[in-house]
Protein backbone atom coordinates (compact mmCIF):
# COMPACT_ATOMS: atom_id res chain seq x y z
CA UNK A 1 0.00 0.00 0.00
CA UNK A 2 1.54 3.33 -1.02
CA UNK A 3 2.48 5.76 1.71
CA UNK A 4 -0.18 8.39 2.36
CA UNK A 5 1.07 11.82 1.37
CA UNK A 6 0.79 14.58 3.94
CA UNK A 7 -0.66 17.85 2.69
CA UNK A 8 -0.62 21.08 4.69
CA UNK A 9 -3.53 23.39 3.95
CA UNK A 10 -2.88 27.02 4.91
CA UNK A 11 -5.51 29.74 4.73
CA UNK A 12 -6.95 32.27 7.18
CA UNK A 13 -10.44 31.26 6.05
CA UNK A 14 -11.32 28.30 8.31
CA UNK A 15 -14.17 27.27 6.03
CA UNK A 16 -11.87 26.99 3.05
CA UNK A 17 -9.35 24.99 5.09
CA UNK A 18 -12.11 22.65 6.23
CA UNK A 19 -13.66 22.08 2.81
CA UNK A 20 -10.30 21.49 1.10
CA UNK A 21 -9.21 19.20 3.94
CA UNK A 22 -12.37 17.11 3.72
CA UNK A 23 -11.91 16.70 -0.01
CA UNK A 24 -8.26 15.73 0.38
CA UNK A 25 -9.07 13.21 3.10
CA UNK A 26 -11.71 11.68 0.87
CA UNK A 27 -8.92 11.18 -1.69
CA UNK A 28 -6.85 9.33 0.91
CA UNK A 29 -4.37 12.08 1.72
CA UNK A 30 -3.35 12.93 5.27
CA UNK A 31 -3.99 16.56 6.11
CA UNK A 32 -2.48 19.14 8.45
CA UNK A 33 -3.97 22.60 8.86
CA UNK A 34 -2.67 26.08 9.60
CA UNK A 35 -4.38 29.45 9.58
CA UNK A 36 -1.56 31.93 9.03
CA UNK A 37 2.01 31.94 7.77
CA UNK A 38 3.62 31.82 11.20
CA UNK A 39 1.62 28.79 12.30
CA UNK A 40 2.26 27.15 8.93
CA UNK A 41 6.03 27.51 9.29
CA UNK A 42 5.81 25.78 12.69
CA UNK A 43 3.80 22.93 11.17
CA UNK A 44 6.23 22.58 8.28
CA UNK A 45 9.18 22.20 10.65
CA UNK A 46 7.29 19.76 12.84
CA UNK A 47 5.50 17.62 10.27
CA UNK A 48 7.45 17.98 7.02
CA UNK A 49 4.51 17.83 4.61
CA UNK A 50 4.88 16.52 1.06
CA UNK A 51 2.84 19.35 -0.40
CA UNK A 52 1.47 22.69 0.81
CA UNK A 53 -1.66 24.42 -0.44
CA UNK A 54 -0.83 27.96 0.55
CA UNK A 55 -3.01 31.04 0.50
CA UNK A 56 -1.34 34.31 -0.45
CA UNK A 57 -3.23 36.87 1.63
CA UNK A 58 -2.87 35.95 5.28
CA UNK A 59 -2.21 37.85 8.50
CA UNK A 60 1.15 37.80 10.32
CA UNK A 61 3.08 36.28 7.40
CA UNK A 62 1.69 36.16 3.88
CA UNK A 63 1.94 33.24 1.50
CA UNK A 64 4.60 34.84 -0.71
CA UNK A 65 6.94 35.37 2.23
CA UNK A 66 6.42 31.86 3.50
CA UNK A 67 6.88 30.33 0.05
CA UNK A 68 10.17 32.20 -0.37
CA UNK A 69 11.39 30.96 3.00
CA UNK A 70 10.49 27.38 2.11
CA UNK A 71 12.15 27.49 -1.28
CA UNK A 72 15.29 29.18 0.03
CA UNK A 73 15.81 26.60 2.78
CA UNK A 74 17.71 23.49 1.59
CA UNK A 75 15.89 21.41 4.17
CA UNK A 76 12.43 22.30 2.88
CA UNK A 77 12.80 23.42 -0.71
CA UNK A 78 11.76 20.00 -2.05
CA UNK A 79 8.26 20.51 -0.63
CA UNK A 80 5.73 21.16 -3.39
CA UNK A 81 3.97 24.51 -2.93
CA UNK A 82 0.68 25.36 -4.64
CA UNK A 83 -0.22 29.03 -4.15
CA UNK A 84 -3.83 30.13 -3.87
CA UNK A 85 -4.12 33.45 -5.69
CA UNK A 86 -7.43 35.18 -5.16
CA UNK A 87 -6.41 38.64 -6.20
CA UNK A 88 -3.62 38.29 -8.72
CA UNK A 89 -5.61 40.05 -11.42
CA UNK A 90 -8.00 42.15 -9.35
CA UNK A 91 -5.63 43.92 -7.00
CA UNK A 92 -2.61 44.65 -9.11
CA UNK A 93 -1.82 47.84 -7.19
CA UNK A 94 -1.07 46.01 -3.95
CA UNK A 95 1.93 43.94 -2.95
CA UNK A 96 -0.11 40.85 -3.83
CA UNK A 97 0.64 40.78 -7.51
CA UNK A 98 1.20 37.97 -9.93
CA UNK A 99 4.75 39.24 -10.37
CA UNK A 100 5.35 38.76 -6.66
CA UNK A 101 3.97 35.28 -7.01
CA UNK A 102 6.45 34.36 -9.71
CA UNK A 103 9.43 35.34 -7.57
CA UNK A 104 8.43 32.84 -4.89
CA UNK A 105 9.29 29.79 -7.03
CA UNK A 106 5.96 28.21 -6.17
CA UNK A 107 5.35 24.99 -8.07
CA UNK A 108 1.97 26.08 -9.35
CA UNK A 109 -0.88 28.55 -8.83
CA UNK A 110 -4.54 27.93 -8.12
CA UNK A 111 -7.05 30.73 -8.70
CA UNK A 112 -9.73 31.47 -6.13
CA UNK A 113 -12.57 30.71 -5.89
CA UNK A 114 -11.30 27.15 -5.86
CA UNK A 115 -12.68 24.46 -8.09
CA UNK A 116 -12.16 21.50 -5.77
CA UNK A 117 -12.07 18.92 -8.56
CA UNK A 118 -9.43 20.90 -10.44
CA UNK A 119 -7.45 21.30 -7.23
CA UNK A 120 -7.56 17.55 -6.60
CA UNK A 121 -6.40 16.88 -10.14
CA UNK A 122 -3.54 19.34 -9.72
CA UNK A 123 -2.49 17.76 -6.43
CA UNK A 124 -2.58 14.29 -7.94
CA UNK A 125 -0.51 15.51 -10.87
CA UNK A 126 2.22 16.73 -8.52
CA UNK A 127 2.77 13.23 -7.16
CA UNK A 128 2.89 11.45 -10.51
CA UNK B 1 -23.99 19.84 32.62
CA UNK B 2 -22.27 22.95 33.87
CA UNK B 3 -19.94 24.80 31.56
CA UNK B 4 -17.25 24.32 34.16
CA UNK B 5 -17.37 20.55 33.73
CA UNK B 6 -16.74 20.67 29.99
CA UNK B 7 -14.19 23.46 30.29
CA UNK B 8 -10.89 22.65 28.63
CA UNK B 9 -12.31 19.43 27.17
CA UNK B 10 -13.09 21.30 23.99
CA UNK B 11 -10.15 22.35 21.90
CA UNK B 12 -10.10 24.91 19.14
CA UNK B 13 -7.57 25.58 16.40
CA UNK B 14 -8.16 29.31 16.50
CA UNK B 15 -10.29 32.42 16.81
CA UNK B 16 -10.80 34.95 14.03
CA UNK B 17 -11.93 38.54 14.50
CA UNK B 18 -13.48 40.83 11.93
CA UNK B 19 -13.01 44.46 11.09
CA UNK B 20 -15.52 46.98 12.44
CA UNK B 21 -18.96 46.32 11.00
CA UNK B 22 -22.53 47.62 11.02
CA UNK B 23 -25.34 45.26 11.98
CA UNK B 24 -28.62 45.34 10.05
CA UNK B 25 -31.85 43.59 10.96
CA UNK B 26 -34.43 43.69 8.18
CA UNK B 27 -37.70 42.32 9.49
CA UNK B 28 -41.12 41.29 8.29
CA UNK B 29 -40.38 41.50 4.60
CA UNK B 30 -43.00 39.88 2.44
CA UNK B 31 -41.05 37.01 0.95
CA UNK B 32 -42.95 37.03 -2.35
CA UNK B 33 -41.87 40.56 -3.18
CA UNK B 34 -38.24 39.45 -3.52
CA UNK B 35 -37.18 42.60 -1.67
CA UNK B 36 -34.44 40.60 -0.02
CA UNK B 37 -33.05 39.65 -3.43
CA UNK B 38 -33.13 43.30 -4.48
CA UNK B 39 -31.22 44.12 -1.31
CA UNK B 40 -28.50 41.54 -1.95
CA UNK B 41 -28.22 42.58 -5.62
CA UNK B 42 -27.75 46.19 -4.59
CA UNK B 43 -25.04 45.24 -2.11
CA UNK B 44 -23.27 43.35 -4.86
CA UNK B 45 -23.67 46.19 -7.35
CA UNK B 46 -22.21 48.64 -4.84
CA UNK B 47 -19.42 46.17 -3.99
CA UNK B 48 -20.37 46.13 -0.34
CA UNK B 49 -18.99 43.04 1.34
CA UNK B 50 -21.33 40.84 3.35
CA UNK B 51 -19.22 38.95 5.89
CA UNK B 52 -22.21 37.68 7.85
CA UNK B 53 -25.82 36.93 6.92
CA UNK B 54 -28.61 34.90 8.45
CA UNK B 55 -32.15 34.67 7.15
CA UNK B 56 -35.34 33.22 8.51
CA UNK B 57 -38.70 32.85 6.79
CA UNK B 58 -41.92 32.17 8.65
CA UNK B 59 -45.47 32.37 7.33
CA UNK B 60 -44.37 34.24 4.25
CA UNK B 61 -42.44 36.84 6.25
CA UNK B 62 -38.72 37.05 5.88
CA UNK B 63 -36.21 38.27 8.42
CA UNK B 64 -32.67 39.03 7.39
CA UNK B 65 -29.77 39.93 9.66
CA UNK B 66 -26.41 40.82 8.21
CA UNK B 67 -23.23 42.80 8.75
CA UNK B 68 -21.44 45.14 6.36
CA UNK B 69 -18.18 47.05 6.83
CA UNK B 70 -18.69 50.09 9.06
CA UNK B 71 -17.36 52.45 6.39
CA UNK B 72 -20.16 51.30 4.08
CA UNK B 73 -22.95 52.20 6.51
CA UNK B 74 -24.00 55.33 4.62
CA UNK B 75 -24.19 53.45 1.34
CA UNK B 76 -26.19 50.75 3.13
CA UNK B 77 -28.63 53.42 4.33
CA UNK B 78 -28.92 54.59 0.73
CA UNK B 79 -29.94 51.12 -0.41
CA UNK B 80 -32.48 50.86 2.40
CA UNK B 81 -33.98 54.22 1.39
CA UNK B 82 -34.17 53.19 -2.26
CA UNK B 83 -36.76 50.46 -1.78
CA UNK B 84 -40.20 51.31 -0.41
CA UNK B 85 -40.86 47.86 1.00
CA UNK B 86 -38.04 48.31 3.50
CA UNK B 87 -39.90 51.28 4.98
CA UNK B 88 -39.12 51.33 8.66
CA UNK B 89 -38.68 47.61 8.87
CA UNK B 90 -35.03 47.75 9.71
CA UNK B 91 -32.73 48.39 12.63
CA UNK B 92 -29.08 49.35 12.37
CA UNK B 93 -26.45 48.96 15.07
CA UNK B 94 -23.09 50.56 14.46
CA UNK B 95 -19.68 49.30 15.57
CA UNK B 96 -20.16 45.57 15.91
CA UNK B 97 -17.65 42.82 15.16
CA UNK B 98 -17.55 39.11 14.45
CA UNK B 99 -15.73 36.58 16.58
CA UNK B 100 -15.40 33.18 14.92
CA UNK B 101 -14.22 30.06 16.69
CA UNK B 102 -13.01 27.10 14.66
CA UNK B 103 -13.36 24.26 14.05
CA UNK B 104 -16.65 23.46 15.75
CA UNK B 105 -16.53 19.78 14.74
CA UNK B 106 -20.33 19.73 14.98
CA UNK B 107 -19.94 19.64 18.76
CA UNK B 108 -22.99 21.23 20.39
CA UNK B 109 -21.11 21.48 23.68
CA UNK B 110 -18.97 24.17 22.07
CA UNK B 111 -22.05 26.28 21.36
CA UNK B 112 -23.12 25.85 24.96
CA UNK B 113 -19.70 26.75 26.32
CA UNK B 114 -19.34 29.81 24.11
CA UNK B 115 -22.78 31.20 24.93
CA UNK B 116 -22.09 30.61 28.60
CA UNK B 117 -18.69 32.32 28.38
CA UNK B 118 -20.08 35.38 26.59
CA UNK B 119 -22.98 35.60 29.03
CA UNK B 120 -20.65 35.35 32.01
CA UNK B 121 -18.64 38.25 30.59
CA UNK B 122 -21.88 40.27 30.12
CA UNK B 123 -21.25 40.68 26.40
CA UNK B 124 -24.06 41.54 24.02
CA UNK B 125 -24.70 38.94 21.33
CA UNK B 126 -26.69 40.29 18.39
CA UNK B 127 -26.71 37.00 16.52
CA UNK B 128 -24.75 33.89 15.78
CA UNK B 129 -24.40 31.37 12.99
CA UNK B 130 -22.42 28.33 12.03
CA UNK B 131 -20.58 27.58 8.82
CA UNK B 132 -18.79 24.47 7.69
CA UNK B 133 -15.99 25.11 10.18
CA UNK B 134 -16.78 28.07 12.41
CA UNK B 135 -19.21 29.26 15.02
CA UNK B 136 -19.51 33.00 14.63
CA UNK B 137 -20.99 35.48 17.11
CA UNK B 138 -21.81 39.13 16.51
CA UNK B 139 -20.93 41.36 19.44
CA UNK B 140 -19.82 44.93 20.06
CA UNK B 141 -16.62 45.74 18.20
CA UNK B 142 -15.07 47.36 21.26
CA UNK B 143 -15.64 44.14 23.21
CA UNK B 144 -13.94 41.70 20.82
CA UNK B 145 -10.83 41.43 22.96
CA UNK B 146 -12.99 40.88 26.05
CA UNK B 147 -14.82 38.14 24.17
CA UNK B 148 -11.52 36.46 23.27
CA UNK B 149 -10.40 36.66 26.90
CA UNK B 150 -13.69 35.18 28.11
CA UNK B 151 -13.62 32.32 25.62
CA UNK B 152 -9.95 31.52 26.28
CA UNK B 153 -10.90 30.59 29.83
CA UNK B 154 -13.26 27.90 28.60
CA UNK B 155 -11.46 26.12 25.76
CA UNK B 156 -8.04 24.78 24.89
CA UNK B 157 -6.18 26.73 22.23
CA UNK B 158 -2.83 26.01 20.55
CA UNK B 159 0.36 27.06 22.30
CA UNK B 160 1.29 30.61 21.28
CA UNK B 161 -2.28 31.29 20.18
CA UNK B 162 -3.09 34.76 18.87
CA UNK B 163 -6.44 35.61 17.28
CA UNK B 164 -6.47 36.21 13.52
CA UNK B 165 -7.12 39.89 12.86
CA UNK B 166 -7.95 41.48 9.53
CA UNK B 167 -4.93 43.07 7.86
CA UNK B 168 -6.36 43.64 4.40
CA UNK B 169 -9.64 44.07 2.54
CA UNK B 170 -10.91 42.26 -0.51
CA UNK B 171 -13.79 43.64 -2.53
CA UNK B 172 -15.85 41.37 -4.71
CA UNK B 173 -16.43 42.25 -8.31
CA UNK B 174 -20.04 43.29 -9.01
CA UNK B 175 -22.23 40.40 -10.10
CA UNK B 176 -22.91 40.16 -13.79
CA UNK B 177 -26.56 40.78 -14.77
CA UNK B 178 -28.70 37.89 -13.60
CA UNK B 179 -25.90 36.59 -11.42
CA UNK B 180 -27.87 36.67 -8.18
CA UNK B 181 -31.02 34.55 -8.02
Amino acid sequence: MPEQKLILVVDDDPDLVESVSMKLESQNYRVAKAYDGVEAWEKIKKEMPDLIILDVMMPRKNGYELCREIKQDPKYKHIIVLLLTAVADAVSDTSYTHMDGKTTLADDFIPKPIDLDKLMALVKEQFE
Amino acid sequence: MAAQSVRKIISLDGIKLSQELTWLHLQDLIAETDAHLYFVRQLSQDQINLPFIITHCWAGRLHLCCCVPAEDENRLRGILRSENSFGRRFQLVGSVGLISMFPHRNDLRLLYVLIDALKAASLTVYGFASSISSLTFVTDYAELDSAVAAIKQHVDLPRGFVPLRPEFRIRQRPLSPGGCR
